[in-house]
């Protein structure tokens, strides 16, 4: 009797222990890779002193920072460096190599109105029907989009809510158009083209952005 | 006299046989000039909606066109015009011309050709998207059953940073896309 109830506690505390000491799996990062306009060789718009490629790429960075300050749980990755030069579809790839979760396009105009504003985008070609992810067969470039099309414009949805809330910007959008940027990207993408007026604060732009991108992954988690 | 006559016809027969086989072999091509068409194009003036977005709102404004017989030709006056009163609004900032206007094979698509492009490279995307979408309602509104259009300029694919034009662009735009 003694010997079964031995046996019967070494028992249980092997499962105890192993259940306690079990090997968890580790929760992979949120992956949000941030594409700045331009590169070294297409300045882009011209922003009052600025061009277009060198804002994107401040603005993309100091949103990084943000969110890595605000989430320890968000890899924020760039596209690229300053003064580097990117081939076509080099964005696409690099997105669709690392698997990220989010991609997000970055742009700028300078807009005359004195309006600051951000507008929307998210990309389609019109086409209604929604792909099922198979890895057994290829898929057109420009049609990847569609694998991850309502993930996408739920998230957008958020973004605009969360964008929304700040009064001093006009939010546009979210529109589904052919937004070259875009293209060939299988993660949910989405574009963000910001009015620039003189008076525009790089570092409180970059917060309300980031202060949107962050909600996504909380509703994530 | 038999003999010569019998020579005579064959020779002939020889003449014939050659030519024939020239004209079936297309070395001779027999152009044959047939009553020449002299019906007048029929033309008539009509009344053409054109749409303008401003904003986000889409305004319109009716101006005569000369209409013929002939589809491309309709549209290369429409959207010639469109040009025209866009410039007057000052909603393009250039003068563009339209360089052709050509269906494909099936009617069903269009390709534009431009001399250059619609906006500045200062332009926001939602400004550029409006000018395109200007012209497709314009067209879909003739109803002369084009489903996309494709934008060129000099005969190439149009090239812009933000939006992409490889492929043809719905008629019915991206506005009411859900």
């Amino acid at each position: 009797m003694k010997n079964s109830i031995l046996v019967l506690f070494c028992l249980v505390s092997t499962v105890c222990s192993a259940w306690i000491f079990r090997e968890l799996p580790e929760k992979k990062p949120f992956a949000i890779l941030l594409e700045a306009a331009g590169d070294n060789l297409h300045a882009g718009r011209t922003l009052g002193e600025l061009f277009e490629s060198s804002f994107c790429w401040e603005l993309a960075q100091q949103i990084k920072q943000n969110l890595e300050q605000k989430k320890s749980n968000i890899q924020c990755l760039l596209n690229r460096v300053p003064g580097q030069s990117l081939s076509p579809l080099a964005n696409q790839n690099y997105a669709n190599k690392l698997s990220v979760d989010l991609y997000v396009s970055i742009n700028a105009f300078y807009s005359r109105d004195k309006e600051k504003s951000i507008t929307l985008y998210q990309f389609s070609y019109h086409d209604t029907f929604i792909l099922k992810e198979n890895s057994l067969s290829f898929y057109p470039y420009d049609k990847l989009y569609l694998i991850n099309e309502s993930v996408t414009k739920e998230w957008t949805r958020m973004i605009k809510k969360q964008l929304a809330t700040n009064s001093d910007l006009t939010v546009k959008g979210p529109y589904c158009l052919p937004f070259k940027p875009l293209i060939g990207i299988k993660a949910p993408a989405v574009a963000v083209e910001v009015g620039v007026t003189d008076t525009t604060n790089i570092q409180e732009l970059a917060m309300i952005i980031s202060t949107a991108l962050a909600m996504i992954h909380e509703q994530q988690s | 006299m038999k003999i010569k006559e019998t020579i005579f016809l064959s020779g002939l027969m020889l003449v014939a046989a050659a030519v024939f086989f020239l004209y079936q072999k297309q070395y001779i091509i027999f152009n044959i000039p047939g009553p020449i068409d002299i019906s007048p194009v029929k033309a008539q003036k009509k009344q053409i909606e054109f749409f303008f977005f401003q904003e986000e709102t889409i305004r319109n404004e009716t101006q005569p066109v000369i209409f013929t017989d002939i589809p491309e030709q309709n549209m290369h006056l429409v959207v010639s015009r469109w040009l025209e009163i866009a410039f007057d609004e000052k909603i393009i900032s250039k003068k563009i011309t339209l360089q052709s206007a050509i269906a494909s094979y099936d009617s069903k698509e269009l390709y534009l050709s431009f001399d250059s492009l619609l906006w500045n490279k200062e332009s926001s995307t939602f400004y550029k998207w409006t000018i395109i979408e200007g012209i497709l309602k314009t067209i879909k509104n003739l109803g002369c059953g084009i489903t996309g259009v494709h934008f060129l300029i000099n005969h190439q694919i149009m090239y812009d940073y933000h939006l992409d034009f490889t492929n043809p662009w719905p008629i019915d735009g991206f506005m009411n896309c859900p």
